[in-house]
């Protein structure tokens, strides 16, 4: 079975971004990262863009798929 | 205080808040069926059950749609979690009326009854579905 994994939190501390912080860069609570970097919620295309570009990378470098 | 800040305390207000009522609802449930049967028993059950109603609602979305703080507070996290304690509450509702459905139709439970113990159940089990939801997410 196919499995989406995210490399969120490795990219958020690179920049030196608490989950707060990143929270309020792409305007969402800081749940909603939280639950991301866990893998607990996947997020929409919407929302995966904006992570991307509030990080500085491309969106697949930070969710990919793993089997 | 800034808008992320502001909005996780909120949050974590209003889950505790759904706790709360969902108690209150219960146990006016249970007080209208075990201990009195009264009219103000009765109006403070459908008084808590309509407001229990409106907790499950996105109405901050709805009042103030521009908003920062409610933007943040109906993000997609919250929506999901809304959606799944919903199908929650409605699974409650189902089970509850299939358990009752054999009583009523013995004339051990009134229609009145059944109906409050299913409403009681869906409401119940989505609010605390939907509180426990969103502070385990805000771990």
């Amino acid at each position: 079975m196919s499995e989406l994994r995210n490399s969120l939190k490795e990219e958020r501390e690179r920049l030196g971004l608490t989950q707060a912080a990143l929270a309020e860069r792409v305007g969402v609570s800081r749940k909603t990262i939280n639950t991301v970097e866990n893998g607990v919620f996947i997020p929409s295309t919407l929302l995966a863009l904006k992570l991307a570009a509030a990080l500085q990378r491309p969106v697949e470098s930070l969710f990919r798929i793993s089997s | 205080m800034d808008t992320i800040e502001l909005a996780e305390r909120t949050s974590r207000a209003w889950a505790l808040m759904l706790y709360l009522m969902g108690a209150m609802l219960l146990l006016s449930e249970l007080c209208g069926m075990i201990l009195l049967r009264r009219d103000f028993v009765d109006g403070f059950w459908l008084g808590v059950a309509l407001v229990c109603a409106l907790t499950l609602l996105p109405w901050r979305r709805w009042l103030k749609p521009n908003s920062a703080l409610n933007k943040v507070l109906e993000d997609e996290v919250v929506r999901e979690h809304r959606r799944m304690s919903c199908t929650a509450g409605f699974w409650a509702s189902l089970v509850a009326a299939l358990v009752t459905a054999p009583f009523a139709h013995d004339a051990m439970i009134g229609g009145y009854d059944v109906a409050r113990i299913v409403a009681t159940a869906g409401l119940f089990a989505a609010m605390i579905s939907f509180a426990t939801l969103e502070l385990r997410a805000a771990r």
